[in-house]
């Protein structure tokens, strides 16, 4: 999307819980442009960050203890016009809340609902100052509300079904953690193909890491378990 | 003729989007791609387009022109029938000379090369469907003023020519450089209520110029930009479109007539623009000032009773005119939507009255009357802030309050003060420790020590985007700070100034021999 990419995003992250702020670090800092800067867990010591740190973009919960994730997104945009926000919000939004989040300055809303790829996405399409608004954000409060493991399975096993049979068959090992050299032997081809193989699944799938894949194989599994269980 | 329309479940729901395509498989990838996500208006024509904005002018959202020419009538047709409507264009090969007419033509907002990016489409439209406001402006124009053009290019040698020549013309502007994007930033910074428009070169050592003026339109989005450049680069001078909102693409060698010309009509734009922004600020400040003066009557009428009850006549207008001594954050075009498009106003009066009634009902006060219960009630208060501090409790707690019907009264109007005073340092990251307890034979004053200052963002009379439960409790706290108070005789002083405050409570002793209370 952009020809910026040379420069890295430098990312401060506002989120008040450790364990969640430790899981969206743990994503976001896996992509090589992306630079933590910062991070803090609450709103007062955010704007106090931002001048030392000189982030580009600000991820920042809402609901926050001292003050609203709002207000200190807009004190910071009032010092750093420059700067990417990107709200995370509890629960899925209407259409007017996500306006007046936008008018207020804020360039992408992402709600706890959503994938962590969402906000990954978010991160990189807001790095030049755009808005970005995915279909699910901007149908609101219209589409689906939970965003549960049934609700996706539809889109996981659709996604499955775009792998070879072969795929198939070395990403449900994979997912298994079963070395590649056993997958080889096991399937009597060379280590390479099947080092092949793992790369096709991986930008098949849009993953990067192998805990996506053991996450997306175990999903997979426990919807069709449920599955077979109403039938 | 017939005009094909596509069938989906909530399609009322949907943005409206007329697409004029020329080729078959293109519509088939476009249908494949957005029939969920828009409402598509199909034309293989430019008669079908026109009857379709003629018919659906104040609903369609969008213009997607997926064709191979780019000199379609139909964005200044769409335009003239609604003004904020989006145009792109979709093309397979972009040519520069394409960029350079589409933006001299300056109807197309977007132009993508394909394959295009369908995410970066949708969120074009949805964002213009939303009808999103510009940006404000902190900008004063003043009729008189001459204003200046900043030319950023490494080579240095024509840029001195360029210059020359520009005064020989009688440029309109007053006419700086700078030798790479890190010194016309520093330029930016200082002269940007001077500087009408940029113009910079694309290759240069360190940021390029497209990044410059990606960066300049975000922190001063009024400076019209042009980038300029020697090379045929597609990419960039595309993204400096899409991204960075450029008002024209130059190509070098510079013509020294052509750029004057083109900065003669940048001022008018700069002009247009900052005038529009303007107006658009005074209109918002004067609802603003409408819908502000409404919400004081109604906490006023919510209010003033159980207030004034309790800390005596007089305390609720206190409390305001406290408020309007902190400079807060200035209302936003959100908050304005947010007064518009939802019940915030009503909320927010319910929402605070409820909360000062239930922090009110759980206090009795009608034994407190005696001279000296000011004395003991700060008294306690300083054991009580002692105490707090050794047992450095992180957050207020109700518990204090659950056996209160074994407290005297006294006690009980010492812990609400505590936890005013606690809510209130905690909403700033403070402790106990930033307070400082003063005081000589005739006063005692308790107050945030030197230097420190209590944060306040926004009040409950101020512009307001969403109901912020932090926002509520600052603020009753504040409001039962002084209610409290007042009840004991004591001053609460607020001394505003930006975004924060200094707070003191300030009691005039009633005997000379009190002064024990300050060990």
């Amino acid at each position: 999307m952009s020809d910026n990419h040379d420069s890295k995003i430098r990312l401060f992250l506002t989120v008040e819980e450790r364990l969640y702020r430790d899981a969206l670090l743990y994503e976001l800092v896996h992509q090589k442009d992306i630079e933590l800067v910062g991070e803090s867990y609450n709103g007062l010591e955010t704007l106090n960050c931002l001048n030392v740190c000189s982030p580009s973009t600000l991820v920042i919960e809402e609901d926050l203890k001292d003050t609203d994730g709002l207000t200190i997104s807009e004190m910071a945009l009032a010092q750093h016009p420059s700067l990417s926000i990107i709200l995370l919000v509890d629960t899925e939004i209407s259409q007017n809340r996500l306006a007046i989040y936008l008018d207020s300055g804020i360039k992408s809303v992402i709600s706890k609902t959503q994938s962590i790829h969402d906000l990954s996405q978010a991160v990189n399409y807001t790095r030049n100052g755009q808005i970005f608004i995915d279909s699910e954000r901007f149908k609101g409060t219209q589409k689906t509300v939970g965003h549960s493991n049934t609700k996706n399975h539809g889109w996981q096993s659709e996604l499955f079904c775009s792998l070879s049979d072969r795929e198939k068959e070395v990403a449900t090992y994979i997912a298994r953690h079963i070395p590649l050299n056993s997958i080889a032997e096991q399937l009597g081809v060379s280590q390479k193909t099947v080092h092949t193989y793992k790369e096709r699944i991986f930008i098949k799938l849009g993953f990067q890491r192998l805990p996506e894949l053991v996450v997306f194989m175990k999903r997979l599994d426990f919807a069709l378990a449920r599955k077979g269980n109403c039938l | 003729m017939t005009i094909e329309k596509i069938e989906v479940s909530n399609k009322a729901t949907l943005p409206k989007v007329l697409y004029r395509f020329d080729h078959s498989e293109d519509l088939e990838d476009f249908v494949a791609e957005f029939r969920q996500h828009f409402d598509l208006l199909l034309c293989s024509t430019d008669e079908q387009a026109t009857a379709e904005l003629e018919a659906h002018s104040d609903q369609i959202i969008a213009l997607v022109l997926d064709q191979d020419v780019f000199d379609s009538p139909l964005p200044a047709l769409a335009k003239s029938k609604r003004t904020n409507i989006l145009s792109m264009q979709l093309h397979q090969d972009v040519a520069l000379d394409s960029i350079v007419e589409l933006l001299e033509n300056g109807f197309i907002n977007k132009c993508f090369s394909k394959p295009y990016d369908s995410k970066v489409i949708r969120s074009e439209v949805y964002a213009a469907s939303l009808g999103l406001s510009s940006q404000r402006l902190n900008y004063s124009d003043k009729a008189s003023q001459r204003y200046g053009v900043l030319i950023v290019d490494d080579e240095t040698v024509a840029t001195k020519f360029l210059l020359k020549q520009l005064e020989r013309l009688e440029c309109p502007c007053d006419i700086l450089v700078a030798e790479d994007a890190e010194q016309a930033l520093e330029i930016v910074e200082r002269e940007k209520q001077n500087l009408a428009v940029i113009i910079s070169d694309q290759r240069m050592p360190g940021m390029q110029g497209n990044q410059l003026l990606s960066e300049i339109q975000r922190t001063n989005p009024h400076i019209i930009r042009m980038l300029t450049s020697a090379y045929e680069e597609i990419d960039i001078a595309l993204n400096a479109v899409n991204e960075g909102r450029i008002f024209r693409y130059i190509r070098k060698p510079w013509d020294a007539k052509e750029i004057n010309a083109l900065i003669k009509l940048s001022l008018f734009e700069f002009k247009a623009c900052i005038a529009q922004a303007n107006e658009q600020q005074s209109n918002l400040s004067r609802q603003f000032i409408e819908v502000l003066a409404k919400r004081r009557v109604a906490l006023n009428n919510a209010l003033q009773v159980m207030i004034d009850g309790v800390g005596g006549d007089g305390t609720l207008q206190q409390f305001f005119v406290s408020l309007d001594d902190v400079t807060v954050l200035p209302p936003s075009q959100g908050s304005l939507r947010a007064i518009h498009e939802t019940s915030i106003e009503a909320d927010l009066v319910i929402n605070f009255s409820k909360h000062i009634a239930t922090q009110l009902s759980t206090f009795s006060h009608q034994s407190v009357c005696s001279n000296n219960t000011g004395e003991r009630v700060l008294s306690m208060l300083s054991n009580r802030m002692s105490s707090v501090e050794s047992l450095n409790l992180e957050s207020p707690d109700s518990s204090a309050y659950e056996n209160a019907a074994s407290l005297s009264s006294d006690e009980q109007l010492a812990e609400k003060i505590v936890s005013c005073l606690r809510l209130l340092l905690d909403s700033s990251g403070l402790a106990f420790s930033d307070l400082e307890l003063s005081g000589n034979e005739a006063e005692v004053r308790i107050a945030t020590r030197n230097g420190i200052k209590v944060r306040l963002f926004r009040h409950i009379l101020s512009a307001q985007s969403q109901l912020s439960s932090q926002m509520l409790l600052q603020q009753s706290s504040m409001l039962l700070l002084i209610t409290f108070c007042r009840l004991i005789g004591a001053e609460v002083q607020f001394r505003g100034g930006e975004q924060n405050f200094a707070l003191q409570i300030l009691l005039k002793k009633t005997r000379p021999d009190s002064s024990e209370l300050v060990r």
